[in-house]
């Protein structure tokens, strides 16, 4: 099996997957043979099945609230709005515009994802009307100020990992796969991550994540998620904790919207970019 | 009249937004409060404390399913010493059609473009408002037609300037000006049409893999004035901008390797008197989680080089090397800061800068930013022209011009 005949969704892994409920595979039809294949091709089919589940979005619109925790517990609270596109045989293209804080107000981001290149990203600052590529080697850096990582929300294709199925374990009474992946792009800022999905429907639940000298940094817990369009299983909320320095980011994800009608030249060029607001 | 047709245009917009109801519309306010303290006086005695107030306003609306937009921003600022700075700018007035593969935009505009940090060679549609800041990063609205077209291939736009703003200047009472203060009322014209060329623009852009790149070709009165001293009724002297009529050539690329930006601008300008090439190279490498903490820091050098040397007149940077670095802390604050040097190899002048910024809470921004002019002399006041065009102490009006500033921006 093939990695690369499987596109992945951005967002894919950490926005839920989509588990047909009333067509199409099932989740035990798409694991068959699981339990004859050594830990990495598990890993990776377990990945691969989850990322067909959540394809064929076409695209989608969300809206997302960030609050900030540091150590002392006070918040910080940013409202951003997403857009993505399926982009056949390559990565995803997406979005993101900051609504608040007023000041960055217009602030917009664009990410035009690749399976193995480096994605290309794009930063739009509307005070100076600048458009300006950013460095890939930024992934590792911090999104808006979060506990998330530019990696951690974007471009999580199949292909940016390797996999090894390392157990089972049950979290919050469901039965979950625990997977390790590995990052591919030496950029990364990881050693690896320990991945819970649910066994029913391959969701993400946790992720641990471990820094570059394998001290554990961070973890993501991901819950209320609620069927979509009959097909998509996205998540309400989503927890990341910095364990290292006390900080949290809290992302809240609001009215999902699928297949808007979005178009490639009109909604995600550099063009878009300096008008998205 | 430009001011009388830019209204008109804008009225016939509103009028024409109003009358979806599918829309939205967004009002955005900022109010600023700016104080500049010099270390010394001016060289004509001017004040060494200079504060002022601005205000900045957008409206905004979207209807017909987002396909037509409206937005206008105008901007005030006061000022409590200079009277020229004093002044309205309608930054954008602009109504928008936004097609599949297409956008046209018609109304006053700001479009920027180009690569390198201290020196912005290629971006050359708008005026610069150079009332609201000494390094011309401050932009007037230039009236326009203009209509973009997204292919496989690149995005072409296509341009025409319809109408020219004339560079704001310091006034007698102002800082961070020539010995003598610019008259922008008296400005001359080498195109017949004078304040109402058309000035036309094209421009081919594209990215594939790490390599981005911009070409461009403008047709139309210079932006930057040649400066021709005179003296007014009450014997005072000033500078009267006259604007020439150029063909210029622009490219401008950047390559991104991991780490390292490389970025270059370069333009051919058929010039005031003979063509002249000038051009920027430089890098910016980014540290991501500098010293194992969560901020960036970025390294970033450049060249700056003027085919006229010591004659070109509209620039301080005609081969002067610059180097920076850029902190961005990555913080809930947003807390970011850019320190940087531009030294010229052959006169040995110096600028330093340093521009900081950060937000105070939700609504509340603080800006810094600070200049030290070294290496020049001062002007001689028994022979001020003659000082005014030394070719190799171009920043000579600046060395007493030193200064801190701080503004403070709400947001509504």
């Amino acid at each position: 099996m093939t990695a690369h005949l499987f596109r992945a969704g951005l967002l894919a892994c950490l926005l839920g997957v989509g588990a047909p409920s009333t067509h199409g595979l099932g989740v035990s039809d798409r694991l068959d043979g699981l339990d004859s294949l050594p830990p990495d091709q598990a890993g990776l089919l377990i990945f691969t099945a989850a990322d067909e589940k959540a394809s064929g979005y076409v695209d989608m619109q969300v809206e997302l609230e960030m609050v900030l925790r540091n150590s002392r517990g006070a918040a910080t609270r940013r409202a951003l709005r997403i857009a993505q596109l399926e982009i056949p045989n390559d990565g995803d293209k997406l979005l993101v515009v900051f609504d608040t804080p007023k000041p960055i107000r217009g602030t917009a981001l664009l990410s035009h994802g690749h399976k193995v290149l480096p994605d290309d990203q794009w930063l739009y600052l509307p005070a100076v009307k600048r458009v300006k590529k950013i460095a890939s080697s930024n992934k590792s850096g911090p999104f808006l100020s979060s506990e998330f990582a530019y990696e951690d929300l974007i471009a999580q294709e199949v292909e940016k990992y390797s996999y090894r199925l390392v157990g089972g374990a049950t979290l919050d009474g469901a039965a979950c796969f625990v997977v390790e992946r590995k990052p591919v792009d030496a950029h990364s800022g990881y050693s690896r991550q320990l991945v819970w999905l649910d066994e029913a429907e391959l969701r993400v639940q946790q992720i641990e994540y471990f820094d570059r000298r394998d001290d554990k940094l961070k973890t993501l817990t991901v819950s209320d998620y609620r069927l979509h369009a009959e097909r998509f299983w996205k998540a309400g909320r989503m927890q990341m904790v910095n364990h290292q320095t006390g900080k949290s980011t809290a992302l809240h994800w609001r009215n999902y919207r699928f297949a808007t009608g979005l178009h490639e030249e009109r909604d995600f060029s550099t063009n878009s970019l300096r008008r998205a607001r | 009249m430009r001011r009388a047709l830019l209204a008109g245009l804008v009225l016939a917009c509103v009028a024409n937004a109003w009358g979806g109801d599918d829309g939205r519309t967004e009002w955005d306010v900022n109010l600023g409060l700016q104080a500049r303290a010099f270390a010394h006086k001016g060289l004509a005695g001017q004040s060494r404390v200079q504060p002022s107030v601005s205000v900045e306003l957008e409206y905004f609306r979207s209807w017909d399913q987002d396909r037509q937009r409206l937005t206008v921003t105008p901007f005030l600022r006061l000022d409590a010493e200079d009277s020229r700075r004093s002044h309205f700018d309608l930054r954008e007035a602009y109504w928008s059609r936004i097609g599949r593969d297409w956008e046209l935009h018609i109304g006053a505009r700001r479009v920027f473009w180009g690569v390198t940090e201290f020196k912005h060679l290629v971006d050359v549609v708008n005026q610069t408002d150079l009332v609201e800041n000494v390094d011309g990063e401050d932009k007037l609205g230039q009236p326009m037609v203009h209509l973009s077209l997204v292919r496989d291939w690149g995005i072409v736009d296509l341009m025409l300037l319809a109408g020219f703003r004339e560079r704001t200047f310091p006034g007698r009472d102002g800082r961070l000006r020539r010995a003598l203060p610019g008259k922008g009322s008296a400005a001359t014209y080498a195109s017949h049409a004078e304040e109402f060329p058309i000035d036309t623009v094209v421009r081919w852009s594209h990215a594939a893999g790490p390599l981005e790149w911009g070409i461009y070709h403008f047709s139309g009165t210079s932006r930057q004035p040649l400066l021709f001293p005179q003296v007014n009724g009450r014997g005072e002297g000033y500078l009267r901008p006259h604007y020439p009529t150029i063909d210029q050539t622009g490219l401008e690329a950047q390559a991104l390797f991991g780490d390292w930006a490389w970025k270059l601008e370069a333009i051919s300008n058929s010039g005031f008197d003979g063509r002249y090439n000038a051009f920027n190279i430089g890098f910016e490498r980014t540290l991501v989680g500098f010293g194992g903490t969560r901020s960036d820091l970025g390294i970033v050098a450049e060249y700056m080089h003027d085919g006229r040397d010591e004659r070109a007149f509209d620039t301080l940077f005609e081969h002067d090397l610059a180097v920076g670095t850029r902190w961005s802390l990555n913080d809930a604050a947003d807390t970011q800061a850019l320190l940087g040097v531009i030294w010229d190899v052959e006169t040995d002048e110096y600028i330093f800068s340093i521009e900081g910024s950060r937000r105070l809470g939700s609504d509340w921004t603080l800006e810094l930013e600070g200049r030290v002019f070294g290496g020049g002399s001062l002007p001689d006041r028994n022979a001020l022209l003659e000082s005014l065009f030394d070719p190799t102490n171009k920043s000579a009006s600046l060395q007493r011009d030193d200064y801190l500033q701080l503004e403070l921006k709400r947001f509504f």
